[in-house]
């Protein structure tokens, strides 16, 4: 295929027109001055509001987590909740190591698309509306599973921790992805009433672990009546 | 729902048209020569103005900071502004040790939305705009003096990086509190920017603290736009 060639496609003068105004910017290019159109790009869904929340630090435990009893954080959208889903955008991480005792196990943190039934009651992290404008957060996050009965589903993404093989020398951060950032709106995981996501360790860490984790989301809310 | 096709529009002939040129440029598919239109993405807001402000090295606080009287700095939009927000775009760090200190402990840097009461009177940072943007009305203090500040909650938090003993080598990374991809550590789309109406802010602070004596340094920086409201 031969490369491309500037060009225009020429309109009739539209000097008697009357009706809207439809904006363009224009350039000359050769001798030409040719029109460029100016567009916005707009989500595909209705966008009701964008969201961010952290977890406080979390400990990193010596026995693997099972996501559904034991675990780090359960994100989820209440079932009573209608017309209106959450579609994650961005999950990361990053994890310190607090003292000079040795830590030579991979733990890692996973999460796991899950259904549920109930109504969590676990200490809530709140969500952050990236303007002040938007609706109060439907995703409900909370650092304990209590009130809720999870059926894991399957694993979206996972992310290993930072580790010290002897307790000495130095460690820089390190932000993991467990799911990452996805540019286009069509990649982002959507949760629907009844649905969520389990942030949990699966793999087990060391006798009297320590280290900690920072696991931080991105969101937005659709509306769907 | 079967694959596309390969198509075209063929319009009038332009020829006798005497109106605006429409840019395009063409190629050949196949046995046709077909225009391919050119566009620009615009934002939906109307921007104003770009700006760009580093910080002064930063030390590591030994105790945590609460970020309503202790923190890093205080970004914020006065109260008396009116039709402008800003919007943050990107607020990113590197931090690195400076001296033969011990650090097994596991401060984060955390970035919370907060509102405010008052009129700030500690030290200013000043942005670096390109001279053709007004000078900005987004207002930054490394000190909240002045203000009231009720935390909103945290946006982010990001680990920083220690020491198990006082020796060795480490690589200082940049990472981002609004970040949104790992590599770029940007937020590239509009919407993902944080919005900061008059009475609003983010505060950068310490919300773990690090050990005694912390030396370890921090370098800051933030990117904002300032938009028509």
């Amino acid at each position: 295929m031969a490369a491309p060639v500037p060009a225009y496609i020429r309109l009739p003068d539209p000097s008697g027109n009357t009706g809207k105004n439809d904006r363009e910017q224009f350039r000359t290019v050769g001798s030409d001055i040719v029109f460029e159109k100016e567009l916005i790009r707009i989500r595909q869904a209705q966008q009701l509001g964008v969201y961010r929340a952290v977890s406080p630090q979390q400990l990193i435990v010596q026995t693997a987590t099972n996501g559904t009893t034991t675990g780090l954080i359960w994100a989820h959208v209440p079932s009573a909740v209608t017309n209106k889903k959450v579609r994650l955008r961005r999950c990361f991480v990053t994890s310190s190591v607090v003292s000079t005792t040795a830590r030579p196990t991979a733990p890692r943190l996973r999460m796991d698309r899950m259904t549920f039934t109930g109504t969590a009651s676990g200490t809530q992290i709140p969500a952050v509306p990236l303007n002040s404008s938007y609706p109060s957060a439907v995703f409900d996050i909370r650092s304990a599973v209590t009130g809720l009965t999870v059926s894991l589903i399957a694993q979206l993404g996972n992310a290993a921790l930072v580790g010290s093989i002897t307790g000495a020398s130095s460690w820089g951060p390190h932000v993991v992805d467990v799911f990452p950032a996805a540019p286009e709106e069509d990649e982002w995981i959507i949760l629907a009433p009844g649905e969520g996501v389990v942030i949990y360790q699966d793999t087990a860490g060391t006798s009297g672990d320590d280290r900690v984790a920072n696991v931080c989301f991105l969101w937005d809310e659709i509306d769907t009546a | 729902m079967a694959a596309p096709v390969d198509a075209y529009i063929q319009l009038a002939d332009d020829s006798a048209f005497a109106g605006p040129k429409l840019r395009t440029q063409t190629r050949v598919v196949g046995s046709n020569t077909v225009h391919e239109r050119m566009i620009t993405i615009n934002r939906i807001a109307s921007v104003l103005g770009l700006y760009e402000a580093g910080m002064a090295q930063q030390t590591v606080a030994a105790a945590a900071q609460d970020g309503i009287t202790s923190g890093f700095v205080w970004i914020h939009m006065p109260t008396a502004i009116t039709g402008c927000s800003a919007r943050i775009r990107r607020i990113y760090f590197n931090d690195q040790h400076s001296t033969a200190l011990t650090t097994p402990s596991s401060p984060r840097v955390a970035l919370a939305k907060f509102t405010f009461t008052g009129t700030a009177t500690g030290a200013t940072l000043s942005p670096d705009p390109d001279t053709s943007y007004r000078r900005a009305k987004l207002d930054l203090r490394t000190a909240s003096t002045g203000l009231s500040v009720t935390l909103v909650g945290n946006i982010v938090a990001i680990a920083l990086s220690g020491g198990l003993s006082a020796a060795g080598v480490y690589t200082p990374a940049p990472f981002s509190t609004v970040e949104l991809y790992s590599n770029t550590l940007t937020a590239p789309v509009e919407d993902e920017y944080i919005v900061i109406a008059p009475g609003e802010g983010v505060v950068v602070y310490q919300d773990i603290g690090g050990v005694a004596s912390d030396t370890r340094k921090l370098n800051i920086t933030v990117v904002w736009d300032e938009i028509d409201t």
